[in-house]
Protein backbone atom coordinates (compact mmCIF):
# COMPACT_ATOMS: atom_id res chain seq x y z
CA UNK A 1 0.00 0.00 0.00
CA UNK A 2 3.01 2.22 -0.04
CA UNK A 3 2.45 3.40 -3.40
CA UNK A 4 4.37 6.38 -4.68
CA UNK A 5 2.51 7.05 -8.17
CA UNK A 6 2.31 10.53 -8.44
CA UNK A 7 -1.99 11.10 -8.25
CA UNK A 8 -1.60 13.04 -11.18
CA UNK A 9 -0.60 10.89 -13.36
CA UNK A 10 -3.94 9.06 -12.51
CA UNK A 11 -5.76 11.71 -13.22
CA UNK A 12 -4.53 12.52 -16.82
CA UNK A 13 -4.79 8.79 -17.32
CA UNK A 14 -8.72 9.41 -16.56
CA UNK A 15 -8.85 12.12 -18.97
CA UNK A 16 -7.21 10.58 -21.70
CA UNK A 17 -4.51 13.23 -21.33
CA UNK A 18 -1.59 10.70 -21.14
CA UNK A 19 0.45 10.02 -24.33
CA UNK A 20 0.47 6.19 -25.55
CA UNK A 21 3.68 5.43 -23.82
CA UNK A 22 2.16 6.77 -20.82
CA UNK A 23 -1.04 5.41 -20.85
CA UNK A 24 0.14 2.01 -20.91
CA UNK A 25 2.78 2.52 -18.09
CA UNK A 26 -0.33 3.34 -15.90
CA UNK A 27 -2.47 0.51 -17.26
CA UNK A 28 0.51 -1.81 -16.36
CA UNK A 29 0.86 -0.53 -12.80
CA UNK A 30 -3.05 -0.12 -12.31
CA UNK A 31 -3.11 -3.88 -13.24
CA UNK A 32 -0.45 -4.33 -9.83
CA UNK A 33 -1.61 -1.69 -7.51
CA UNK A 34 -4.75 -2.21 -5.67
CA UNK A 35 -4.54 1.16 -4.11
CA UNK A 36 -4.15 3.01 -7.59
CA UNK A 37 -6.73 0.76 -9.29
CA UNK A 38 -9.40 1.38 -7.19
CA UNK A 39 -8.71 4.96 -7.47
CA UNK A 40 -9.24 5.00 -10.44
CA UNK A 41 -12.35 2.57 -10.59
CA UNK A 42 -13.48 4.56 -7.55
CA UNK A 43 -13.75 7.68 -10.09
CA UNK A 44 -15.18 6.07 -12.56
CA UNK A 45 -18.23 5.06 -10.85
CA UNK A 46 -18.56 9.11 -9.74
CA UNK A 47 -17.83 9.76 -13.10
CA UNK A 48 -20.59 7.45 -14.61
CA UNK A 49 -23.46 9.18 -12.06
CA UNK A 50 -22.06 12.81 -13.04
CA UNK A 51 -22.88 11.80 -16.75
CA UNK A 52 -26.15 10.05 -16.44
CA UNK A 53 -28.69 12.58 -17.43
CA UNK A 54 -30.84 12.94 -14.07
CA UNK A 55 -27.92 15.05 -13.66
CA UNK A 56 -28.16 16.95 -17.01
CA UNK A 57 -29.92 20.42 -16.98
CA UNK A 58 -31.63 20.68 -20.50
CA UNK A 59 -32.54 23.85 -21.98
CA UNK A 60 -36.07 25.15 -21.33
CA UNK A 61 -37.79 24.58 -24.20
CA UNK A 62 -39.06 28.36 -24.73
CA UNK A 63 -35.12 29.26 -24.62
CA UNK A 64 -34.59 28.68 -27.92
CA UNK A 65 -37.67 30.88 -28.94
CA UNK A 66 -36.37 33.50 -26.88
CA UNK A 67 -32.55 33.33 -27.69
CA UNK A 68 -33.94 32.90 -31.84
CA UNK A 69 -36.06 36.11 -30.99
CA UNK A 70 -32.74 38.08 -30.39
CA UNK A 71 -31.05 37.99 -33.40
CA UNK A 72 -33.76 39.67 -35.56
CA UNK A 73 -33.90 42.71 -33.12
CA UNK A 74 -30.04 42.86 -32.86
CA UNK A 75 -29.13 42.59 -36.18
CA UNK A 76 -32.08 43.49 -38.80
CA UNK A 77 -33.02 46.55 -36.63
CA UNK A 78 -31.71 49.74 -36.98
CA UNK A 79 -27.95 48.65 -35.92
CA UNK A 80 -26.59 47.60 -39.80
CA UNK A 81 -29.07 49.67 -41.99
CA UNK A 82 -25.81 50.10 -44.04
CA UNK A 83 -25.93 45.97 -44.57
CA UNK A 84 -29.47 45.79 -46.23
CA UNK A 85 -28.83 48.80 -48.28
CA UNK A 86 -25.78 47.89 -49.65
CA UNK A 87 -27.40 44.32 -50.67
CA UNK A 88 -30.06 46.23 -52.37
CA UNK A 89 -28.16 47.87 -54.15
CA UNK A 90 -27.22 44.76 -56.17
CA UNK A 91 -24.04 43.87 -53.64
CA UNK A 92 -25.58 40.74 -53.29
CA UNK A 93 -24.47 39.03 -56.51
CA UNK A 94 -20.57 40.45 -55.71
CA UNK A 95 -21.40 38.89 -52.29
CA UNK A 96 -22.08 35.58 -52.96
CA UNK A 97 -19.74 35.68 -55.76
CA UNK A 98 -17.13 35.99 -52.84
CA UNK A 99 -18.84 33.89 -51.16
CA UNK A 100 -18.34 30.74 -53.67
CA UNK A 101 -14.57 31.79 -54.01
CA UNK A 102 -14.23 31.77 -50.49
CA UNK A 103 -15.85 28.37 -50.43
CA UNK A 104 -14.10 26.78 -53.19
CA UNK A 105 -10.70 28.37 -51.72
CA UNK A 106 -11.46 26.77 -48.00
CA UNK A 107 -13.18 23.39 -49.62
CA UNK A 108 -9.75 22.74 -52.08
CA UNK A 109 -7.54 21.22 -49.49
CA UNK A 110 -9.95 18.47 -48.47
CA UNK A 111 -10.28 15.08 -49.89
CA UNK A 112 -13.71 15.18 -50.14
CA UNK A 113 -15.92 17.96 -49.89
CA UNK A 114 -18.86 16.02 -48.11
CA UNK A 115 -17.21 17.01 -44.65
CA UNK A 116 -19.16 20.38 -44.21
CA UNK A 117 -22.08 19.27 -45.44
CA UNK A 118 -22.38 16.57 -43.37
CA UNK A 119 -22.02 18.55 -39.97
CA UNK A 120 -24.78 21.20 -41.54
CA UNK A 121 -26.78 17.72 -41.73
CA UNK A 122 -25.52 16.94 -38.19
CA UNK A 123 -26.61 20.71 -36.69
CA UNK A 124 -29.84 19.88 -38.77
CA UNK A 125 -30.77 17.25 -37.64
CA UNK A 126 -30.56 17.77 -33.52
CA UNK A 127 -32.15 21.24 -34.19
CA UNK A 128 -35.17 20.04 -36.20
CA UNK A 129 -35.94 17.13 -34.12
CA UNK A 130 -35.44 15.11 -36.68
CA UNK A 131 -32.62 12.84 -35.47
CA UNK A 132 -34.35 9.54 -35.98
CA UNK A 133 -37.17 8.12 -38.22
CA UNK A 134 -37.33 4.59 -36.70
CA UNK A 135 -36.46 4.90 -32.96
CA UNK A 136 -35.43 1.28 -32.25
CA UNK A 137 -32.63 0.09 -30.17
CA UNK A 138 -32.71 -3.60 -31.95
CA UNK A 139 -30.15 -3.76 -35.23
CA UNK A 140 -32.98 -6.45 -36.59
CA UNK A 141 -35.67 -3.86 -36.50
CA UNK A 142 -33.71 -0.79 -38.12
CA UNK A 143 -31.80 -2.56 -40.35
CA UNK A 144 -34.96 -4.13 -42.93
CA UNK A 145 -36.70 -0.51 -42.05
CA UNK A 146 -34.21 1.17 -44.70
CA UNK A 147 -35.25 -1.92 -47.55
CA UNK A 148 -37.17 -0.64 -50.23
CA UNK A 149 -36.18 2.74 -48.77
CA UNK A 150 -32.64 2.88 -50.41
CA UNK A 151 -30.97 0.95 -52.75
CA UNK A 152 -28.30 -0.76 -50.40
CA UNK A 153 -28.35 -2.67 -47.32
CA UNK A 154 -26.06 -0.79 -44.79
CA UNK A 155 -24.14 -2.56 -42.25
CA UNK A 156 -26.33 -1.97 -38.83
CA UNK A 157 -24.85 -3.26 -35.53
CA UNK A 158 -25.80 -2.23 -31.73
CA UNK A 159 -22.65 -1.35 -30.25
CA UNK A 160 -24.19 -1.15 -26.43
CA UNK A 161 -21.90 -3.67 -24.79
CA UNK A 162 -19.18 -1.71 -26.04
CA UNK A 163 -20.96 1.56 -24.75
CA UNK A 164 -22.35 2.90 -27.94
CA UNK A 165 -26.05 1.81 -28.11
CA UNK A 166 -27.82 2.05 -31.66
CA UNK A 167 -30.69 4.68 -30.88
CA UNK A 168 -32.37 4.03 -34.72
CA UNK A 169 -31.81 5.38 -38.33
CA UNK A 170 -33.12 7.58 -40.44
CA UNK A 171 -33.15 8.74 -44.40
CA UNK A 172 -30.71 11.90 -45.41
CA UNK A 173 -29.78 13.68 -48.17
CA UNK A 174 -26.19 14.01 -48.74
CA UNK A 175 -23.76 14.66 -51.80
CA UNK A 176 -26.62 14.47 -54.21
CA UNK A 177 -28.07 10.95 -52.84
CA UNK A 178 -29.89 9.49 -50.39
CA UNK A 179 -27.96 8.11 -47.70
CA UNK A 180 -28.85 5.57 -44.81
CA UNK A 181 -28.30 7.07 -41.13
CA UNK A 182 -27.72 5.46 -38.12
CA UNK A 183 -28.07 6.99 -34.70
CA UNK A 184 -26.10 5.59 -31.74
CA UNK A 185 -25.54 7.38 -28.16
CA UNK A 186 -22.52 7.70 -26.09
CA UNK A 187 -23.52 9.37 -22.48
CA UNK A 188 -25.22 12.30 -23.74
CA UNK A 189 -23.58 12.78 -27.24
CA UNK A 190 -25.62 11.61 -30.59
CA UNK A 191 -23.72 10.19 -32.50
CA UNK A 192 -24.45 10.15 -36.29
CA UNK A 193 -23.09 7.47 -39.17
CA UNK A 194 -23.55 8.42 -42.27
CA UNK A 195 -23.21 5.16 -44.94
CA UNK A 196 -23.51 4.93 -48.36
CA UNK A 197 -22.48 3.28 -51.58
CA UNK A 198 -18.24 4.20 -52.57
CA UNK A 199 -17.74 4.71 -56.05
CA UNK A 200 -14.97 1.81 -55.83
CA UNK A 201 -13.70 -0.86 -53.71
CA UNK A 202 -10.68 1.10 -52.27
CA UNK A 203 -10.06 1.51 -48.56
CA UNK A 204 -9.38 4.77 -47.20
CA UNK A 205 -7.91 5.37 -43.60
CA UNK A 206 -10.21 6.81 -40.70
CA UNK A 207 -9.60 10.88 -41.54
CA UNK A 208 -10.30 13.08 -38.38
CA UNK A 209 -11.59 16.74 -38.97
CA UNK A 210 -13.36 19.45 -36.47
CA UNK A 211 -16.06 21.60 -38.16
CA UNK A 212 -17.61 24.38 -36.01
CA UNK A 213 -16.90 22.31 -32.71
CA UNK A 214 -18.35 19.05 -34.25
CA UNK A 215 -15.76 16.30 -35.47
CA UNK A 216 -15.99 14.31 -38.54
CA UNK A 217 -14.65 11.40 -39.32
CA UNK A 218 -14.46 9.91 -42.34
CA UNK A 219 -13.55 6.66 -44.13
CA UNK A 220 -13.80 3.73 -46.81
CA UNK A 221 -14.14 0.48 -46.28
CA UNK A 222 -15.83 -2.62 -48.03
CA UNK A 223 -17.51 -0.77 -50.37
CA UNK A 224 -19.07 1.32 -48.25
CA UNK A 225 -18.15 5.11 -47.18
CA UNK A 226 -18.74 6.03 -43.40
CA UNK A 227 -18.98 9.74 -42.14
CA UNK A 228 -19.53 9.84 -38.33
CA UNK A 229 -20.20 13.42 -36.53
CA UNK A 230 -20.98 14.22 -32.89
CA UNK A 231 -19.62 16.67 -30.21
CA UNK A 232 -18.25 13.96 -28.65
CA UNK A 233 -14.45 14.04 -28.36
CA UNK A 234 -12.15 12.49 -30.96
CA UNK A 235 -10.77 9.65 -28.70
CA UNK A 236 -14.31 8.43 -27.94
CA UNK A 237 -15.28 8.86 -31.73
CA UNK A 238 -12.31 7.01 -33.02
CA UNK A 239 -13.12 4.19 -30.83
CA UNK A 240 -16.81 4.31 -32.12
CA UNK A 241 -15.51 4.60 -35.50
CA UNK A 242 -12.68 1.31 -35.05
CA UNK A 243 -15.96 -0.94 -33.90
CA UNK A 244 -17.95 -0.21 -36.78
CA UNK A 245 -18.14 -3.40 -38.93
CA UNK A 246 -19.71 -3.97 -42.27
CA UNK B 1 -26.49 36.79 -40.43
CA UNK B 2 -28.83 36.06 -37.76
CA UNK B 3 -29.35 32.24 -39.53
CA UNK B 4 -25.74 31.64 -39.31
CA UNK B 5 -25.65 33.11 -35.92
CA UNK B 6 -28.42 30.46 -34.34
CA UNK B 7 -26.85 27.35 -36.40
CA UNK B 8 -23.82 28.26 -34.26
CA UNK B 9 -25.26 28.87 -30.81
CA UNK B 10 -28.91 26.56 -30.82
CA UNK B 11 -27.12 23.38 -31.19
CA UNK B 12 -24.93 24.26 -28.04
CA UNK B 13 -28.17 25.71 -26.01
CA UNK B 14 -28.41 22.60 -23.65
CA UNK B 15 -24.74 22.88 -23.27
CA UNK B 16 -24.75 26.56 -22.51
CA UNK B 17 -28.09 26.17 -19.76
CA UNK B 18 -26.15 23.24 -17.84
CA UNK B 19 -23.34 25.13 -17.39
CA UNK B 20 -25.12 28.34 -16.38
CA UNK B 21 -27.49 25.89 -14.71
CA UNK B 22 -24.83 24.53 -12.44
CA UNK B 23 -22.75 27.70 -11.87
CA UNK B 24 -25.48 29.95 -10.72
CA UNK B 25 -27.73 27.10 -9.09
CA UNK B 26 -31.38 28.40 -10.47
CA UNK B 27 -33.72 27.65 -13.32
CA UNK B 28 -34.76 31.03 -13.52
CA UNK B 29 -31.22 32.66 -13.21
CA UNK B 30 -29.67 30.53 -15.76
CA UNK B 31 -32.24 31.09 -18.30
CA UNK B 32 -31.57 35.05 -17.61
CA UNK B 33 -27.83 34.51 -17.60
CA UNK B 34 -28.16 32.59 -20.83
CA UNK B 35 -30.21 34.65 -22.25
CA UNK B 36 -28.13 37.67 -21.13
CA UNK B 37 -24.64 35.58 -22.96
CA UNK B 38 -26.18 34.91 -26.30
CA UNK B 39 -27.15 38.83 -26.36
CA UNK B 40 -22.87 39.13 -25.50
CA UNK B 41 -22.75 36.36 -28.58
CA UNK B 42 -24.46 38.14 -30.90
CA UNK B 43 -22.56 41.34 -29.77
CA UNK B 44 -19.13 39.40 -30.72
CA UNK B 45 -20.34 37.88 -33.48
CA UNK B 46 -18.65 39.08 -35.84
CA UNK B 47 -14.71 38.19 -33.92
CA UNK B 48 -15.97 34.33 -34.19
CA UNK B 49 -14.10 33.32 -36.83
CA UNK B 50 -15.52 29.86 -36.79
CA UNK B 51 -13.60 27.00 -34.98
CA UNK B 52 -15.05 25.48 -32.29
CA UNK B 53 -18.18 26.99 -31.70
CA UNK B 54 -18.82 24.91 -28.41
CA UNK B 55 -16.18 26.75 -26.48
CA UNK B 56 -16.69 29.55 -27.97
CA UNK B 57 -20.64 30.03 -26.47
CA UNK B 58 -19.45 28.08 -23.39
CA UNK B 59 -16.77 30.70 -22.65
CA UNK B 60 -19.02 33.55 -23.00
CA UNK B 61 -21.28 31.73 -20.87
CA UNK B 62 -18.93 31.34 -18.11
CA UNK B 63 -17.83 35.07 -18.26
CA UNK B 64 -21.59 35.91 -17.66
CA UNK B 65 -22.24 33.41 -14.96
CA UNK B 66 -18.66 35.10 -12.85
CA UNK B 67 -20.30 38.41 -13.40
CA UNK B 68 -23.55 37.27 -12.26
CA UNK B 69 -22.14 35.23 -9.11
CA UNK B 70 -20.12 38.38 -7.98
CA UNK B 71 -22.61 40.31 -8.62
CA UNK B 72 -24.96 38.42 -6.42
CA UNK B 73 -23.42 35.53 -4.30
CA UNK B 74 -19.25 37.62 -4.02
CA UNK B 75 -18.87 36.01 -0.52
CA UNK B 76 -18.43 32.23 -3.20
CA UNK B 77 -15.47 33.50 -4.45
CA UNK B 78 -13.99 34.18 -0.86
CA UNK B 79 -14.45 30.43 -0.10
CA UNK B 80 -12.67 29.39 -3.10
CA UNK B 81 -9.69 31.17 -1.79
CA UNK B 82 -9.09 29.70 0.99
CA UNK B 83 -9.33 26.16 -0.45
CA UNK B 84 -7.07 26.60 -2.72
CA UNK B 85 -4.51 28.03 -1.23
CA UNK B 86 -4.68 25.11 1.39
CA UNK B 87 -1.74 22.73 1.05
CA UNK B 88 -2.77 19.81 1.85
CA UNK B 89 -3.10 16.89 -0.09
CA UNK B 90 -4.89 13.36 1.84
CA UNK B 91 -3.14 10.18 1.42
CA UNK B 92 -4.43 8.68 -2.06
CA UNK B 93 -5.04 4.88 0.14
CA UNK B 94 -7.12 7.14 2.23
CA UNK B 95 -9.10 7.68 -0.25
CA UNK B 96 -9.08 4.07 -2.17
CA UNK B 97 -10.40 2.86 0.88
CA UNK B 98 -13.73 4.79 0.88
CA UNK B 99 -16.25 3.16 -0.89
CA UNK B 100 -18.50 5.69 -2.93
CA UNK B 101 -22.18 5.99 -2.72
CA UNK B 102 -22.45 7.30 -6.04
CA UNK B 103 -25.84 7.28 -6.82
CA UNK B 104 -27.18 10.34 -8.48
CA UNK B 105 -28.67 12.06 -5.88
CA UNK B 106 -25.41 11.94 -3.70
CA UNK B 107 -23.33 13.41 -6.32
CA UNK B 108 -25.97 15.92 -7.13
CA UNK B 109 -25.90 17.22 -3.67
CA UNK B 110 -22.00 16.96 -3.11
CA UNK B 111 -21.14 18.64 -6.58
CA UNK B 112 -23.94 21.78 -5.53
CA UNK B 113 -22.00 21.93 -2.41
CA UNK B 114 -18.52 22.41 -3.97
CA UNK B 115 -17.34 26.28 -4.50
CA UNK B 116 -17.91 27.68 -8.11
CA UNK B 117 -14.96 27.19 -9.63
CA UNK B 118 -15.22 23.61 -8.52
CA UNK B 119 -18.53 22.95 -9.79
CA UNK B 120 -17.45 24.60 -12.88
CA UNK B 121 -14.23 22.60 -13.84
CA UNK B 122 -15.93 18.85 -13.28
CA UNK B 123 -18.87 20.04 -14.72
CA UNK B 124 -16.50 21.46 -18.17
CA UNK B 125 -14.72 17.73 -17.77
CA UNK B 126 -16.53 15.52 -16.57
CA UNK B 127 -20.54 16.59 -18.26
CA UNK B 128 -19.00 18.30 -21.79
CA UNK B 129 -15.86 16.19 -21.46
CA UNK B 130 -13.72 19.07 -22.88
CA UNK B 131 -9.86 18.42 -22.73
CA UNK B 132 -7.71 20.35 -20.64
CA UNK B 133 -6.88 22.68 -23.23
CA UNK B 134 -10.41 23.56 -24.21
CA UNK B 135 -11.03 24.16 -20.38
CA UNK B 136 -7.95 26.34 -20.20
CA UNK B 137 -9.83 28.57 -23.49
CA UNK B 138 -13.30 28.42 -21.85
CA UNK B 139 -11.79 29.37 -18.52
CA UNK B 140 -8.91 31.74 -19.69
CA UNK B 141 -6.83 29.97 -16.96
CA UNK B 142 -3.33 28.21 -17.82
CA UNK B 143 -3.21 24.66 -18.27
CA UNK B 144 -1.38 24.03 -14.82
CA UNK B 145 -4.17 25.68 -13.28
CA UNK B 146 -6.73 23.81 -14.68
CA UNK B 147 -5.32 20.61 -13.55
CA UNK B 148 -4.56 21.19 -10.31
CA UNK B 149 -8.04 22.96 -9.61
CA UNK B 150 -9.78 20.16 -11.33
CA UNK B 151 -7.07 17.30 -8.98
CA UNK B 152 -8.80 19.48 -6.11
CA UNK B 153 -12.37 19.76 -7.08
CA UNK B 154 -12.56 16.16 -7.71
CA UNK B 155 -10.67 15.80 -4.06
CA UNK B 156 -13.76 17.83 -2.35
CA UNK B 157 -16.17 16.25 -4.35
CA UNK B 158 -14.87 12.50 -2.80
CA UNK B 159 -14.90 14.13 0.58
CA UNK B 160 -18.31 15.44 0.31
CA UNK B 161 -19.49 11.95 -1.07
CA UNK B 162 -17.74 10.55 1.76
CA UNK B 163 -19.56 12.79 4.47
CA UNK B 164 -22.81 12.13 2.75
CA UNK B 165 -21.70 8.29 2.97
CA UNK B 166 -21.31 8.96 6.75
CA UNK B 167 -24.41 10.18 7.53
CA UNK B 168 -25.89 7.50 5.69
CA UNK B 169 -27.58 9.23 3.10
Amino acid sequence: MNCTLDRHLLEGYLDGELGFERTLEVEAHLASCRSCDSYVQGWKDVRGALQRSDLYHRAPANLEEKIRGLAPRENRGERFPWFHRWIWAGGGAAFATAALLIAFVLSRPQNSSAEPEVVTSHIRSLMANHLIDVISTDQHTVKPWFDGKIDFAPPVQDLAAEGYPLAGGRLDYLENRTVAVLVYHRALHPINLYVWPAADNGVSPVHKQTVQGYNVLSWKKNGFEFRAVSDLNTGELGDFARLIKP
Amino acid sequence: MPEQFEQVVLPHLDAAYNLARWLVRSPADAEDVVQEACLRALRFFDGFRGGDSRAWLLKIVRNTCYSWVKKNRPTEFTEFDETVHSSEVPEKDAEAKLVLHANSECVRKALEALPVRFREVLVLREVEELSYKEISDVTGVPMGTVMSSLSRARQRLREELRVAAGKGV
